[in-house]
């Protein structure tokens, strides 16, 4: 395909996949075990009187749970994607360097250890065991003297198995009708617990992360170029991937600390984003987070009405994102054939 | 370019300050809101009335995690969100009160027998660990009765004016009290004392019973995990208390700590039980994972004494988990006396008070032929 065309039917793209978003997120609003008419729904949003249970349940529960998958799509989407991008590496993903690995943990030590503060206390371990994760990996790719984009995934996985160690021993100690059940369901996922005050309160994290890739994006767009070229086009490696990397884990790191591990998101959503495009840039970040809040947004609608109680979130984003980045596969197959 | 960068190092530097005061902000926030919760929903005016011996409403108790809830009349309709809760509702005459409940209530045996009713007709609040908030609004309930592990969903339902209460009856005492609040904000204070005299009645009885057997008399107890035989009960656990309680010595009392411990076949053959019991699951459809014909038939435990005299045996399946501290969990005590002695208390002992505390608390006839049937069997 050559680039004219390519160009042409980018926004075409971005127009049916932004449509799929906003479809899926009024969908989202309007499925739900309460019962909530689109009439209430319209009824809110203009500011009548409506029963005011159901206001309640709409602004503390239903929409926040709506804002909550949207975002977490965004952000793991597009962490994903910047992280393929730097790292020159098809794998990356928000498991890979470590932040996965150490929210995890540090959700595990929260379960354990904090036996009463709950839900609050989980989110601020797993934040900050990703953010420690991330550091660490820094440090050791400091301490290894090497500047090649192999030794943070390297150190990523050194990371990640350490935090697995530690996790598989707190497991193993965990009492298992209560603590071991909990880090186990924190591992794959829900936004069934998503309410407006937590929503609130990482929303700002998530901005700031957010925000920050995207004005760095230029340079992210840069280091897909080879270490050497990237140098010699002014781009300062270490910082600008360490900023990255920060930011990232704050958007990621916030996501995740509501809602627990959202598996292969993260992977397939920039998978698809650029065989979509036929292209890695920073217009592939942006879709790559469309993409990921489509999958998300999915998901947490099948999460809700598929079962009579709640699904885990990351059996359902694996379910839709397998099929969606197999098809893009084979039309790219045929396309190279 | 250097700039911009120097720019963005800047904002992730003021970042790393602003998350690093964030995090205090975020453990006082912790705190916070469950201290200014709870006056905003119980009015500042409403004296604490925890011990007031008859109930008054608008009453206002603490729940076992310590958080107060005001309710405004006795509660109506309730959501219960675990079997334990749902259970002690249905041993308080509050079924025709439930409005929703855990779910596959229809794979627990105790559901059909004493509240077949329930069964398809209550609202689906899905478990602990995926409690469904929604679902839990849309029953309308004035009190919402949720297990520790659920203890956040409680802190949400609060703030949206609805009464809930955490409660973890992790011990026998733990679930008297948790009887003891529930009665209390149901308007079923009768029947939470006759239930809990008959606690006391049956302790006292195993108490009774067990007191003149001898040290030597009493035989070595290995409790079984529910999912695998090599996982037992230590020394501070609910169910090593049942086997010390029942006149037997239990066998996991050399490891610390409180809930299902793993351990290693030689580790079984050095505890050298002479009696091995095998525990309902509290889950699903009431039966164990494995088979007592399992434990004898394992090579690696042929030389274990209880293995060599066939005295490994289950807990009656088809009611509720007799060795947890469920409401009738009393009569895991009195089955196990039975069990490890029955020169003292025999099975026909049991079977006649089992069947007459379900009878009395739950108001089904108890089908007795499996307990008594297994007598047989032993005995042939």
């Amino acid at each position: 395909m050559n680039s004219k065309i390519k160009n042409r039917l980018t926004p075409i793209l971005f127009a049916v996949i932004t449509a799929a978003v906003i479809t899926a997120a009024v969908v989202s609003v309007c499925v739900g075990k309460y019962t909530i008419t689109t009439a209430d729904i319209q009824a809110i949003l203009k500011g009548e009187q409506v029963q005011e249970m159901t206001r309640k349940v709409f602004t503390t529960l239903r929409l926040p749970r709506t804002v909550m998958a949207l975002i977490a799509g965004v952000g793991l989407g597009i962490a994903g994607s910047v992280y393929q991008i730097i790292f020159k590496n098809p794998l990356a993903s928000p498991d890979i360097i470590g932040i996965a690995g150490g929210a995890n943990l540090g959700a595990a030590v929260a379960i354990v250890s904090v036996s009463t503060s709950g839900m609050i206390a989980i989110a601020a371990g797993a934040f900050w065991g990703g953010l420690i994760a991330v550091v660490c990996v820094m440090l050791l790719v400091k301490a290894t003297r090497s500047r090649s984009t192999s030794t943070y995934v390297l150190a990523g996985i050194v990371i990640n198995a350490i935090s697995k160690a530690v996790i598989m021993a707190l497991k193993y100690f965990a009492d298992p009708e209560n603590e071991l059940a909990a880090m186990e369901y924190w591992e794959m996922g829900t936004f069934g617990n998503t309410t407006l005050s937590k929503l609130l309160s990482i929303l700002p994290m998530f901005l700031i992360g957010l925000a920050g890739i995207l004005l760095l994006r230029r340079q992210i767009e840069l280091m897909s170029l080879s270490d050497n070229e990237c140098r010699a086009l002014g781009v300062r490696l270490r910082p600008v991937r360490a900023a990255v990397l920060a930011l990232s884990t704050l958007m990621v790191g916030s996501i995740i600390s509501v809602t627990g591990l959202i598996s292969f998101a993260g992977l397939i959503a920039p998978h698809t984003a650029r065989l979509m495009l036929r292209r890695n840039d920073s217009t592939t970040i942006i879709m790559s987070g469309l993409v990921g809040a489509f999958v998300v947004l999915t998901a947490d609608i099948l999460a809700r009405v598929l079962y009579s109680a709640e699904l885990p979130i990351s059996i359902l984003t694996t379910v839709i994102g397998v099929p969606i980045l197999i098809y893009f596969l084979c039309a790219r197959g045929k396309d190279v054939s | 370019m250097k700039k911009f960068l120097s720019l963005a190092l800047a904002l992730i530097m003021a970042l790393a300050m602003f998350a690093g005061c964030a995090q205090q902000g975020a453990e006082n926030a912790a705190e916070e809101p469950a201290a200014e919760e709870a006056p905003a929903e119980a009015p500042a005016e409403q004296p604490a009335e925890e011990a007031a011996a008859a109930t008054v409403f608008p009453l206002t108790v603490k729940d076992q995690l310590g958080n107060e809830v005001t309710l405004e009349h006795a509660a109506e309709r309730i959501v219960s969100g675990y079997y334990i809760s749902s259970s002690t509702c249905i041993a308080l005459g509050l079924k025709d009160k439930l409005v929703a409940t855990e779910e596959k209530i229809d794979k627990r045996p105790i559901y059909k027998l004493a509240a077949p009713e329930l069964i398809g007709n209550v609202g689906n609040v899905g478990s602990a660990k995926a409690f469904d908030l929604e679902a839990c609004i849309a029953a309308e309930p004035d009190l919402v009765i949720l297990p520790k592990k659920a203890k956040d969903y409680a802190a949400t339902l609060t703030e949206m004016g609805i009464p809930a209460i955490v409660v973890n009856p992790e011990s026998h005492e733990k679930l008297v009290e948790m009887v003891n609040l529930i009665a209390q904000l149901t308007g079923a204070e009768e029947k939470a004392t006759a239930l809990t005299a008959r606690y006391d009645e049956v302790m006292k009885k195993v108490e009774g019973l067990t007191a003149n057997i001898a040290d030597a008399d009493k035989p070595t107890v290995y409790m079984c995990g529910t999912s695998s035989y090599l996982t037992t009960a230590p020394k501070d656990m609910y169910q090593a208390s049942v086997v010390t309680s029942a006149g037997g010595k239990n066998a996991g009392d050399s490891l610390e700590g409180d809930s299902w411990t793993d351990i290693s076949y030689e580790q079984f053959i050095a505890m050298n039980p002479d009696v091995i019991i095998i525990p309902t699951n509290n889950m699903a459809n009431g039966q164990p994972d494995f088979t007592a014909d399992e434990v004898l038939s394992d090579e690696q435990l042929k030389e274990v004494t209880a293995v060599k005299n066939g005295a490994v045996y289950n807990m009656p399946t088809g009611f509720e988990a007799w060795d947890s501290p469920v409401p009738s969990g009393v009569l895991g005590m009195l089955w196990m006396t039975a069990k490890l002695h029955p020169e003292v208390y025999t099975m026909e002992e049991f079977a006649a008070d089992a069947a007459d505390f379900y009878k009395t608390f739950y108001g089904f006839d108890m089908d007795t032929s499996s307990i008594l049937g297994e007598t047989v069997e032993k005995a042939a």
